[in-house]
Formats: structure tokens, C-alpha cells, sequence
């Protein structure tokens, strides 16, 4: 395995020197570098001609460049911009800044657009199905910077004015409570009847709940209690449970519910630790809530260990992801809390959780408009591969050995249905970060994205030079991360 | 083996029926026989969603280039705003207004008095253009590209295919700019394609974008240069050009469509995105991509500016988007109409 990656890694490198290459005589073909100082009226002209002669190394030959560029490129130096300053400290600030702009979109639309894929497969041709299918193919024809000044103007304006006074009316709680029953109707399966029992189950349901929430003015302040907490994380074991056995099994619910208990336990004395938290204790309890897990799963598991140590580790991530969850809601208060300019606000200071409502609002709606396009490829793929795998021979002798319908879903259908979607996730990260380019534009972000249109309007070929590195060095990650992926989601695929 | 053998000696022989092509048939339309065009035609329209889209698009196409001919303004002319230009479209006559109405100014004017739905029609000729011409080029470079990969192998595939690595590395956006900005000094292109032509535009985003094609149709060369009817035409001495086009390409041709309907909704798209950082449609011309970066400032004072550009966009590349689809269905029934 170690080898193929080194090779594959080995052969990359031509068409990253190729590419590189032409990159940099493109860019130095888009235009006249010197052209504004040429028009410009000052007296010293010949003298800012020269320096920038000097400085961008024009009187060298573009191959010439190009070799001394690359000679520095081990040493992290990318070159100078044409104001002379290093390029790679710029990089690495625009780096951070896309970073966290792509990871979050790439995280939202991997998890919604697998769950939906997942969910139209199953129910093909319901409801549901109709609607993500007629969602995607919308979000597929969506011009991206057209939703972004529509998210813009909607979300930073008129979704703040509400969030200084929110709370919900009659009429939206009645609303949502439809929009729920419909979800359910369409999602649950089988005959019209269970159908119009699950559907009318889900809007009673969601008028209840939606109604306490108004009840309480809990969008004012909102929080969970230790009991609500305790509900989500038993709900996340039952999840848990039936995604990784089935939910009737008992080694597995009992450890699963044991370590969601612990991390509910748990937050009795970390106080502080949850309270101001910073990103090594994060961290740190991320990992003790998987060893815990694990433990539990693996001390009281049985003949079902494994599956018992997986499920329980994931209701223990889960259960600290719920009180995250929480404490970063607590913080909160209403305001505008949604921006639409840059990253973050500049000279900010304050604990963590209020740093993190910051970042937050900032980072919703770029993040939103670039989910949502990558959400519409992800749900189609998903589905199209679990038709596929659903309809084969192996799912029919799971179905008829008796096995619970999630765990046929999850572990002999969509394991094997993932592996041509991750494909498709790997891939898609560079032309994501490619994506980012308009984004970045429209909320004012000073990203890789900037960078590299800044670089070719100005006819500046070393920003367009790291940008283009940076792209092409996670495109290659990401083929290799896509590889390890294969070997383990397939076991025939065994590569030396 | 013998078993069976004597089993099957043993049975009585089958009773000679005629030869059932001698039989004149009691009703003649029992069972029809279709050619593979007529199936495909007919699963397609079988495809609800598919049709609309297609009715609706041709009612798009339509709109652009005829009545814009036949509408009473020009896109170009200001004419002096009335009631700040709002658009005078009524479709919901129970809401406000006078009832159904196109009004003088359908969908209004723009801050300096032109009329935006002659403005609107000529951006979205334009973009349909743009987009049509570019889904061609892409279509057919990609499709002789992988075609020659497909079938040839060995060197041909490698050197074809190496180069489609490296082409995917490098941004359309770049692509874009130098071309964009080329035309001013090279003298062929601008004798070619005129100094701000949309044309120039088309042939940078087909340009750009027949690399996905072209993997591919390789793939299916690939894998259809192995089948027995190749094999068999090879043995008969067909010459190759010959074996590509009857009997590759016509089998290929599904997917080639279903994709070549995708790059044309794509390039709505991303010429859209050129537009909106200055890369796209330039001079006094206008595309819908233009229209919508031109006016996104408008939004708070004058929407519809900025709204039914956008609504068209999409209304184009979510037919086609459906077409797609729609035909996706027809060539390969199997991927997406399974019961189960």
C-alpha cells in the first residue's frame, strides 16, 4: 500500500512540473506587468521601471524564471509579489482563510448529501425522493455568486433583523409543523397508511415541540438542560446502535447507552474545561470520549465487540458533540449576529465560545452557498451508487437472512455504495477550492481565491504560481487519501 | 453428459411447425417492431419532467431570438423611466395591479431608462449562444480526443491522456484572462472573431471544458474496441476510421450526449462566473452572467434588476439539466428505472 502511494505520488510529479510550467507562461502571457508604470506621469518613472525590471526578473528569459522559481520552491520561497513582498507569508494567512471557508462547506454537503442520497435510494420514487431530486438538480443550475448576493441580502439583513427579536408566530410554528409531517410522510416507507400514521405522528410532534420552544422564549436563550441533553444522547445510542448492528441488540444498545450516560456524567465536573475551553482541550476530550467508548463497547460488547466499541464510540463523540452543541448555543445572544464581510471581526477578543458565535457568523453564509452546490453532485452520486448496490444479489440474501433493514442499508449497501462517492468527494476538493474563488469575492474574504485573481489582473505570476501549487498539491493529497480509502472499504482491492 | 445426451435422444421429436415468417399474423400489430432510435425516443418521452423542460426551453429559444426581433424596443435605446421603472408584468391579477398585463415595460427598466426585457432577451441570445457553441466545441474535441485514446492505445492513449492531466490542473479562470486579453494584441483573433465577440468567449469555455469528455468517451472506446462485433468488422478488413464510425461511435453516442448536455448547462454557469469578475462578456454586449453582475449593487433599490436575469439562468440550465436527465434514461434504461 505504502508503495503504490509513493508511486503514484512519484508520477504526479511530471504533471505537477508540466502544469506548473504553463501556468507560469499563461500568466506571464495575460498581459504587460509594466503597463501602468508605462502610462504613469511621475518623474522618477524609468527609475519604478527599473526596480520592477529587477524585481520581477523580466530581463530574464520566462524559462529562466520559471527554473529559479522552482529552485526556491523547496525552500517555501514562491518568489516576491510586485510590491515586493514574500509571497509565502501571504499564502499561508490565505491558506487558513479558504481552509476553513472549504472544510466547513465539504463537511455540511458531504453529511446532508449523503443522507439524502441515501434516504431517495431507499425510498425511490416517494415524495422525498421527488423532492431532493428536483433540490439537487436546482442547486446544480444555481450560478454561485447570484445565490450569494441573494443569501446576502436574505440571510445578513433580513435573517438579523428577525435574530434580534426572534421567536416564532402562529403562524410559523404551523408552518413548520407541516413542512415536518410532509418530510415524514415522504421519508417513512411501506404502505399509505403507515405513511399517513407517520407523517400526521411528525406534525403533531413538531407543533408540540415547536410550540414549547415558544413558549419558553427559547430562541431568546437558548440552551439544553441536562435532561434534553440526556435525550439526544440516548437518542444518538440508539442511532448509533442500529447503524452499526442492529437496533434490538442488546450488547451493543447497552454499552452505547452506558457511554452516552458517561458523557452526560461527564459534564458535572469538566466545568471550566467546557466552559473556556481552547483547541488542545477540545482535542483531549475528543480522544477520552473515543477511549471511553471503545472501552465500554469492548468490556461489555460480548460476541458483538466490535460492533459494540464502534457504536459506543460513536454515542460518546456524539453525546460531547450534543454538549458542544449546547455550550456553544449558550453564548449566544440575540443581535445581528450573521456578517457578511471577511472572516471574522478584526480585533476581536473574548472567551472562546464568543469567538466561536463569531467565526460562526461569519462563516455561515459563504460556507452555505458553497455547500449547497457540492450537496446537489454528492445526493445524486449517493443515490444513483445505492440503487446499484440495493438492487444486487448480496443485499437480497442479507435481506432475506433476516438482518435488520438499517444494517443492511448501512453495512452491506452503503459501504460498498460509498466507494465510487468517494471518488467523487476527493475529487471534488480542488474544484471546490476553485469554487471558493467566487465566494471569497462576494463576502469579502481575503483568500487563496482573491490571491489568485488578484495575481492575474495584475499580470503577478508568483501568487498565481502558489495558488496554482497549493490546488494541485491537495489534488494529489486527496487522490492518495481516495486510494487508502478504497483498500479500506473494499477488501478485494489489496494493492502492493 | 451422456445422460443427457440419450435423455435428449429419447424425446419425441417436436412437431415441424411452419416457418413463422410464412405465417400471416391474425392481427397485424400484436407485437411492433422499433428500431433502437424509436425506443430511446420513446423512453425519453415517457420522461415527464424531461419533456416539460424541453417544451419550456424551446419556448426560452423562442422568446430570445424571435420576440426580441419582434419587441417594440431595442436593448440599447434609454427611453425616460416611468414610475422608476418598475416592471409592469402582471401575472397575478388577484394580488395588485390591473390584472393580466404585459404592460409597456414588462420587466421594467434600468436606472438609466432601457428597457430590461429587451435587455434581458438579448443577454439570454447571447448566453444561449454562448453556451450552445461552447457545449459543441467541447463536445466534439472531446469526444475525437478520447476517441483516439480509446482506440488506439498505447502511445497515442498515453500522450493524449497525460496531456488531459495537465490541462485539468490549470484554472479556466486563467485560461479566461489570457485569451480575454489576447485578443487586443494578437491580430488574427481579433480579425477572426471581432475585438469583443462573445464567439471568443464560447471558445474559451469549450476550451476549457471538453477534458471531462473526453475521459469518458476513452473509457467507453476502451471498453467497446474489445466487443465481438468489433472484432468480427476487423476481421472482414474494415479500415479503422470505418469501425470508429459505424460501429463505435454510434454506441458510444449515448453518453456522449447525456454529457454533452451537461457541458452546455455548465457553460451557463461558468460563463456566469466570468462575467461576475470581469472575464467574461466585454465591451457594450450583453449576456444574462453580465446582467446579473452589472446590477447585483441594484438590489435594494431596483430587484428586478438582478431577479429575472437570475430566473432565466436557471430556468436554462435546469431544463437543459433535465434534458439530461431525461435522456440519461433513454439510452441506458437500466441505471435509474430499476423496481424493486
Amino acid at each position: 500500500m505504502f508503495f503504490f502511494i509513493v508511486r503514484r505520488m512519484l508520477v504526479s510529479i511530471p504533471i505537477l512540473l508540466a502544469s506548473t510550467f504553463l501556468v507560469f507562461g499563461l500568466t506571464t502571457m495575460a498581459g504587460d506587468p509594466l503597463s501602468d508604470l508605462r502610462q504613469s506621469q511621475s518623474p522618477n518613472k524609468e527609475v519604478q521601471i527599473a526596480a520592477m525590471r529587477d524585481r520581477l526578473d523580466l530581463d530574464k528569459s520566462v524559462p529562466e524564471r520559471y527554473v529559479n522559481w522552482l529552485k526556491g520552491v523547496p525552500k517555501l520561497d514562491f518568489g516576491k509579489t510586485r510590491d515586493g513582498q514574500e509571497v509565502w507569508p501571504i499564502l499561508k494567512q490565505a491558506m487558513i482563510t479558504t481552509l476553513r471557508l472549504v472544510v466547513l462547506a465539504v463537511v455540511l454537503s458531504v453529511l446532508i448529501g449523503l443522507a439524502v442520497g441515501i434516504l431517495s435510494a431507499v425510498r425511490q420514487y416517494s415524495l422525498f425522493d421527488y423532492g431532493a431530486t428536483f433540490a439537487a438538480f436546482l442547486c446544480f443550475s444555481l450560478p454561485v455568486f447570484w445565490l450569494a448576493v441573494l443569501l446576502k441580502e436574505f440571510g445578513a439583513i433580513k435573517f438579523n433583523n428577525y435574530l434580534t427579536k426572534p421567536g416564532l408566530s402562529t403562524a410559523g410554528i404551523i408552518l413548520l409543523s407541516v413542512i415536518g409531517g410532509l418530510f415524514f410522510w415522504g421519508a417513512v416507507g411501506g404502505t399509505w397508511k403507515r405513511r399517513a400514521i407517520g407523517g400526521a405522528t411528525a406534525l403533531v410532534a413538531s407543533f408540540v415541540i415547536f410550540g414549547l420552544i415558544d413558549n419558553k422564549h427559547w430562541l431568546r436563550n437558548p440552551g439544553f438542560s441536562r435532561p434534553v441533553i440526556a435525550i439526544f444522547a440516548a437518542l444518538g445510542a440508539i442511532a448509533a446502535t442500529a447503524m452499526f448492528a442492529a437496533p434490538s441488540n442488546r450488547r451493543v444498545l447497552v454499552p452505547s447507552l452506558l457511554a452516552a450516560g458517561g458523557g452526560v456524567l461527564s459534564t458535572y465536573f469538566l466545568g471550566d474545561w467546557l466552559f473556556r475551553p481552547d483547541w488542545t482541550r477540545l482535542l483531549l476530550m475528543a480522544l477520552m470520549a473515543t477511549v471511553f467508548g471503545i472501552a465500554v463497547g469492548l468490556a461489555l460488547g460480548g460476541i458483538d465487540r466490535a460492533a459494540a466499541a464502534r457504536a459506543s464510540a460513536f454515542a460518546a463523540l456524539f453525546t460531547g458533540g450534543v454538549i458542544l452543541f449546547d455550550e456553544f448555543i449558550s453564548a449566544w445572544r440575540p443581535g445581528r449576529t450573521i456578517a457578511t464581510v471577511g472572516p471574522q471581526t478584526p480585533n476581536l477578543k473574548g472567551t472562546f465560545w464568543p469567538r466561536m458565535i463569531d467565526y460562526a457568523g461569519h462563516q455561515i453564509l459563504p460556507s452555505l452557498a458553497l455547500a449547497l452546490i457540492g450537496f446537489a453532485g454528492y445526493s445524486r452520486f449517493t443515490r444513483a451508487s445505492m440503487l446499484e448496490t440495493l438492487n444486487s444479489d448480496y443485499v437480497r440474501t442479507a435481506k432475506a437472512k433476516g438482518l435488520a433493514p438499517t444494517q443492511v442499508i448501512m453495512r452491506h449497501a452503503f459501504r460498498t455504495a460509498l466507494i465510487p462517492v468517494t471518488t467523487l468527494i476527493t475529487l471534488s476538493f480542488g474544484s471546490i477550492i476553485e469554487g471558493a474563488v467566487i465566494t471569497e469575492r462576494v463576502f469579502a474574504w481575503k483568500g487563496m481565491g482573491t490571491l489568485f485573481v488578484k495575481g492575474l489582473t495584475d499580470v503577478d505570476p508568483y501568487p498565481v504560481m502558489g495558488f496554482l501549487l497549493i490546488v494541485s498539491l491537495t489534488i494529489i493529497f486527496f487522490n492518495a487519501v481516495a486510494d487508502i480509502l478504497y483498500a479500506y472499504l473494499d477488501p478485494r482491492i489489496r494493492v502492493v | 453428459m451422456s445422460e443427457i445426451n440419450t435423455s435428449i435422444a429419447q424425446e419425441p421429436d417436436p412437431v415441424v411447425e411452419p416457418d413463422p415468417r410464412l405465417v400471416v399474423p391474425e392481427r397485424e400489430f400484436t407485437v411492433k417492431a422499433r428500431s433502437q432510435g424509436e425506443l430511446i425516443r420513446r423512453r425519453f418521452f415517457q420522461h415527464k419532467l424531461a419533456v416539460i423542460s424541453m417544451i419550456i426551453l424551446g419556448l426560452v429559444i423562442l422568446l430570445a431570438f424571435v420576440g426580441a426581433a419582434l419587441w417594440k424596443y431595442s436593448y440599447s435605446t434609454p427611453m425616460p423611466l416611468t414610475n422608476r421603472g418598475r416592471p409592469t408584468l402582471d401575472l397575478i391579477p388577484w394580488l395588485d395591479g390591473d390584472g393580466l398585463g404585459l404592460g409597456n415595460h414588462p420587466f421594467g427598466q434600468d436606472q438609466i431608462g432601457r428597457d430590461y426585457f429587451a435587455l434581458t432577451m438579448r443577454g439570454a441570445q447571447r448566453s444561449l449562444i454562448i453556451a450552445f457553441v461552447a457545449g459543441l466545441l467541447a463536445t466534439v474535441i472531446g469526444t475525437i480526443v478520447g476517441a483516439l485514446a480509446g482506440f488506439y492505445r498505447g502511445w497515442v492513449d498515453n500522450v493524449l491522456m497525460r496531456f488531459v492531466d495537465v490541462a485539468l490542473t490549470i484554472p479556466l479562470l486563467l485560461v479566461a484572462a489570457v485569451l480575454g486579453r489576447r485578443t487586443q494584441s494578437l491580430p488574427i483573433l481579433k480579425d477572426v472573431f471581432g475585438a469583443n465577440s462573445i464567439y471568443l468567449l464560447a471558445l474559451t469555455i469549450g476550451l476549457a471544458s471538453w477534458l471531462s469528455i473526453s475521459r469518458v468517451v476513452r473509457g467507453e472506446f476502451l471498453s467497446l474496441r474489445e466487443k465481438e462485433y468489433v472484432e468480427a468488422a476487423r476481421a472482414l478488413g474494415t479500415p479503422n476510421s470505418r469501425i470508429i464510425r459505424r460501429h463505435l461511435l454510434p454506441n458510444a453516442a449515448g453518453s456522449i450526449i447525456v454529457n454533452a448536455t451537461l457541458l452546455v448547462s455548465a457553460a451557463i454557469l461558468i460563463e456566469t462566473a466570468l462575467s461576475y469578475l470581469g472575464l467574461g462578456v466585454r465591451g457594450s454586449d450583453w449576456s444574462l452572467g453580465k446582467q446579473v453582475s452589472e446590477y447585483q449593487q441594484a438590489f435594494k433599490t431596483r430587484p428586478w434588476l438582478f431577479w429575472y436575469p437570475g430566473i432565466f439562468i436557471i430556468i436554462i440550465a435546469l431544463t437543459i439539466n433535465f434534458i439530461g436527465d431525461g435522456l440519461r434514461d433513454a439510452f441506458d434504461p437500466k441505471q435509474t428505472r430499476v423496481r424493486q
